[in-house]
């Protein structure tokens, strides 16, 4: 929002709520860096899609809760 | 950022004009002066029409006229179309500068009709990193203005001091906590990727459903839930929502109550002055007409006082030389002389006796008798003289009285002065309203409160319902090995939309725990009683009061300067947090400020302008001598906006 940068704040809840799950915390700064470049109409749905079959591959669900 | 050029071409009032908003090292404050309809506010208006394609500011009469300016409309003598530009040069922080311009193209007729718009376009230009410039337009334009002032912002930086007075009646607790949510960026994460995400896990579990009908069975029951849930959730914010604006709205109702007199008091001592003036005034009267017979009945004395006075005399004069009273009979004397024969001892007179007799008559002035209404005169004219004395005594004690209950009318008609001006301006009919609409903002709110607790049990269970359905959908996943895959990518889905949520909520925690912080330190560093006020509060639904020394809440008593330098206090807090660092653009910012606190507020915009561009339009009056002392030495730019004299243009003479 500032200048395309991401709040601080948001970056480190995100850490802290995911609790060391990498995959979790980085798929969502990552969508988070999406959002923020794309500020009007774009093909969210895919880049959703893909990022999430791409994440989870990677996820161990082990380590879920 | 800050802006640090404006060039208005036929805008309004703004023929051709380019504003260079100057900085100093010691300060970032510019200010124009201008009459009423000399265009300052269109200066707001013209920033506003540039970046987000509106003028939220336009006074009624400015409505009805076109936007093109008059003059050119009036120049223009064939039919053809003219533009009005609006150009704003945004200065980032890396000194990179942005400059936003907006082009309206209007249609010009030669009979008397409106110039009509034919078009209008939105352009950003900038140089990249490599130094080429590169132009943005329309929709890409608008999203680069929401990257460093969000339409959602605005009303936070651009504003009339009228706004600021009234900040926390019209920025209610909706609008603030809207301003939070884009500060803080939830809105990104809740209206973004949290719905995105949620749409996308909906995907992924139709995927699945559509090979296992008892799969897509529970998942229907389940969006249907999660349907009603969000439903329920919408009219939960409604609900809280109306109860907010009631609640604010009741909050006004006594606000505009408490700064009336206790009217009930001051009329029932004004009923109780009025009658005690009745009855001091039938004393007064009373002892009026007490001095007037008194000095009736002391009339005759007093005016007869010089002859009283002189008989006194005379009797006391015949005293001294004892004519009176008398010792010989004057008839008895002339009788003797008459027969030549004492009346007393019958002996005739002889030469000598009569000689006797008649040397006592010669020596005998009054008669007896009048000697004896002499003497019977004394006592009388004595008990006048001595009346008199108390005369005296009489008329000062009157004069005293009536001189004490003169005072005290006078006294008493000062005190109903005094609670007429207090009541004046009044009416009874607008307080019973005001009275009325508080209650029925009371009942609004007691209904929908009840309403609230009844959605959030309704929640509760579709929470309950919800996590059901998603172990027993959990549970026929697993049940199949081809359903692993979609399965992982759904749990990762749900686990992610889970942080993602409980991210918003500490975020939403913190950002109001910072902006509280920030708001207090900025409100006691700028305002001059340090001792008044104890803290400003957040509450978790952003209400925002200001507690007082003694403990209770006194936003709606405050003054206006206290009001607009909280509502200053906040917006500073608001940018701060944000990180949006935007000019601040007050348009006649002391003129709801009472006379002696307006340097006060002065030096709160001068100390806020050393690290913030601070824009300010003043009309004349407002900027007094005390304003101009105070602000000029420390001012970076000053203008003086002219307007011709067939009022169709503005000129800008810098100062």
């Amino acid at each position: 929002m500032n200048e395309g940068k991401i709040n601080e704040q948001i970056l480190n809840s995100i850490k802290e709520v995911s609790k060391d799950d990498m995959e979790i915390e980085n798929f969502l700064k990552d969508l988070l860096f999406e959002e923020i470049e794309h500020p009007g109409r774009w093909q969210w749905r895919d880049i959703y899609s893909k990022k999430i079959k791409e994440y989870s591959e990677r996820w161990d669900n082990n380590s879920e809760n | 950022m800050r802006i640090e050029k404006i060039i208005l071409k036929n805008y309004r009032q703004f023929r051709d004009v380019e504003i260079l908003l100057n900085k100093s090292l010691s300060s970032d404050l510019n200010i124009f002066i201008g009459k009423n309809g000399a265009g300052k506010t269109n200066i707001l208006n013209a920033i506003n029409w540039c970046l987000y394609g509106d003028e939220p500011h336009l006074s009624k009469d400015s409505q009805q006229l076109p936007m093109l300016n008059l003059q050119t409309i009036k120049e223009t003598i064939d039919e053809g179309d003219q533009e009005v530009m609006v150009e704003v040069y945004v200065k980032l922080e890396e000194e990179r500068t942005i400059i936003f311009t907006r082009r309206a193209t209007y249609r010009v007729y030669k009979e008397e009709r409106l110039p009509q718009l034919r078009n209008c376009d939105f352009e950003a230009r900038f140089s990249d990193e490599k130094g080429n410039t590169k132009f943005l337009q329309n929709e890409d334009a608008v999203s680069l203005v929401e990257r460093f002032v969000s339409k959602d912002m605005r009303e936070f930086f651009f504003f009339d001091g009228e706004r600021l007075d009234n900040y926390f009646k019209i920025a209610t607790i909706q609008n603030i906590s809207h301003a939070v949510f884009v500060i803080s960026q939830i809105d990104l994460l809740r209206n973004k990727i949290e719905n995105r995400l949620d749409t996308v896990l909906r995907e992924l579990r139709r995927e699945a459903g559509k090979e296992n009908p008892k799969i897509d069975e529970i998942r229907n029951r389940l969006e249907e839930d999660e349907d009603k849930l969000k439903d329920v959730e919408n009219r939960i914010e409604e609900c809280k929502k109306q109860i907010e604006i009631a609640k604010g709205k009741a909050k006004e109702c006594s606000d505009n109550l408490m700064r009336i007199p206790d009217v009930e008091a001051l009329e029932k001592e004004r009923e109780r002055l009025k009658r005690e003036k009745k009855s001091k005034k039938e004393i007064l009267d009373t002892k009026k007409k007490e001095r007037q017979d008194l000095l009736f009945e002391y009339e005759k004395i007093i005016f007869l006082w010089p002859a009283i006075e002189n008989s006194l005399q005379t009797i006391n004069e015949k005293k001294r030389l004892k004519e009176i009273p008398p010792t010989v009979d004057r008839s008895l004397l002339e009788e003797i002389l008459k027969n030549k024969v004492c009346s007393i001892c019958g002996t005739p007179l002889n030469d000598t006796s009569e000689k006797r007799v008649n040397d006592l008559l010669q020596n005998i002035k009054l008669s007896s008798i009048i000697s004896q209404k002499l003497l019977n005169m004394e006592n009388p004219l004595r008990s006048f003289i001595e009346e008199s004395k108390f005369f005296d005594e009489k008329l000062r004690k009157i004069n005293y009285e009536i001189t004490d209950y003169n005072k005290n009318l006078e006294r008493i008609e000062i005190d109903l002065s005094e609670i007429d001006k207090k009541l004046s301006g009044y009416d009874p009919e607008r307080i019973r309203r005001w009275q009325e609409q508080r209650k029925e903002y009371e009942e609004i709110q007691t209904k929908n409160q009840k309403l609230l607790g009844q959605l959030e049990m309704k929640r509760d269970e579709l929470n309950k319902s919800i996590d059901d359905l998603k172990k027993q959908y959990e549970d026929e996943l697993k049940k199949e090995k081809k359903f692993e895959l979609i399965k992982k990518q759904i749990d990762f889905c749900s686990k992610a939309l889970d942080v993602a949520k409980k991210t918003e909520e500490i975020i939403l925690r913190q950002t109001r725990e910072k902006i509280e912080s920030e708001t207090n330190k900025l409100f006691f560093n700028l305002i001059w009683k340090k001792e008044t006020f104890k803290n400003v509060e957040i509450k978790p639904d952003f209400n925002i009061n200001l507690i007082h020394s003694m403990g209770y809440e006194c936003l709606g008593t405050i003054s206006s300067a206290e009001r607009e330098v909280l509502a200053l206090s906040f917006t500073l807090a608001l940018q701060t947090i944000s990180g949006f660092n935007s000019p601040i653009l007050i348009d006649t910012p002391v003129a709801r400020v009472s006379d002696e606190l307006r340097t006060n507020f002065g030096k709160v915009l001068l100390d806020v302008s050393t690290g913030q561009q601070i824009i300010l339009l003043f009309t004349p009056s407002e900027y007094d001598k005390d304003i101009s002392k105070l602000l000029d030495p420390r001012s970076s730019g000053r203008f003086m906006l002219k307007l011709s004299s067939n009022e169709k243009e503005v000129k800008m003479e810098v100062l």
